[in-house]
């Protein structure tokens, strides 16, 4: 990373440095070799969902359970409560609680790396389908 | 009929336990089958500046998102920051939204790899909005 890195400007400074890792992982009671080839309305029927695992900066956080036919139902909800975080960021006076604020923020983009990944493996299954 | 639940009613309890118990077992073998599909793995690195000058004051990033780099805008302060933050979430959104109607899996990589940028994106101004919300007085 660091052969990366611009050069910091005298006037430039370092306020926040976040290291993140997102693994999406999909449940599912179909075979994973059948996943590919299954429908949308075929993985309906069964128990399908995505959760992910994250480590931001050293600390592991779970994810909710995200149902595989509610996917982009739950972008909606994530995409409200940024807004709404970022909202409140505005006016807020303290700086534990904006710090708080932004980790939350950071939390629910994390979702949203998540979810974008499990969309497209939804695209993906469906284009399968079908082909 | 009778006959039956005289004899069978004392055994109701036993009965019921063992049915739990059946069930109970179906559900954990059920459970046992749901098989865990690695989807992703995506390694975001940002590194959020505040720069200052005599004429300007305004936020900017590195990122790497998976080995690449990523590039990072410029972010104004205050009121503007807020401003970009809900235009990259509305362009997040839009984004989604064309997804999920997608028919071609290559454009469907593409476009998803484009949200994880912006995604990206978005921690280094909730990064810079902390840190106005930090200087801001009580």
């Amino acid at each position: 990373m660091s052969e990366q890195i611009r050069q910091v400007g005298p006037k430039d400074y370092l306020i926040g440095e976040d290291q993140i890792v997102i693994r999406t992982v999909l449940h599912s009671d179909v075979p994973p070799s059948e996943i590919p080839k299954a429908t949308v309305n075929f993985l309906l029927g069964a128990e399908a969902y995505f959760t992910f695992v994250a480590d931001i900066n050293g600390k592991r956080i779970k994810g909710d359970k995200y149902d595989y036919a509610e996917v982009f139902d739950d972008f909606d909800k994530i995409v409200d409560s940024l807004s709404k975080r970022a909202k409140a960021l505005r006016i807020i006076k303290s700086p534990a609680t904006a710090e708080g604020l932004a980790n939350e923020m950071i939390e629910d983009i994390i979702s949203l790396f998540a979810l974008t990944r499990a969309m497209l493996l939804k695209v993906k299954t469906r284009l399968s389908g079908e082909s | 009929m009778f006959l039956a639940n005289k004899f069978l009613y004392p055994l109701y309890p036993i009965l019921k336990w063992a049915c739990a118990a059946q069930v109970s077992e179906a559900v954990s073998e059920m459970a046992a089958e749901v098989k865990r599909v690695l989807v992703s793995e995506d390694r975001v690195n940002v590194r959020t500046y505040e720069s200052i000058d005599e004429s300007r004051h305004a936020y900017s990033a590195d990122i790497e998102l998976n080995g690449r780099k990523v590039s990072g805008s410029i972010y104004l302060p205050g009121y503007m920051s807020s401003e970009q933050l809900k235009g990259l979430v509305a362009r997040i959104y839009s984004k989604v939204k064309a997804l999920s109607y997608v028919d071609d899996a290559g454009a469907a990589d593409a476009l998803a790899d484009d949200i994880a940028r912006d995604a990206a994106n978005l921690i280094a101004l909730a990064r810079a909005l902390a840190d106005i919300a930090k200087g801001r007085k009580a």
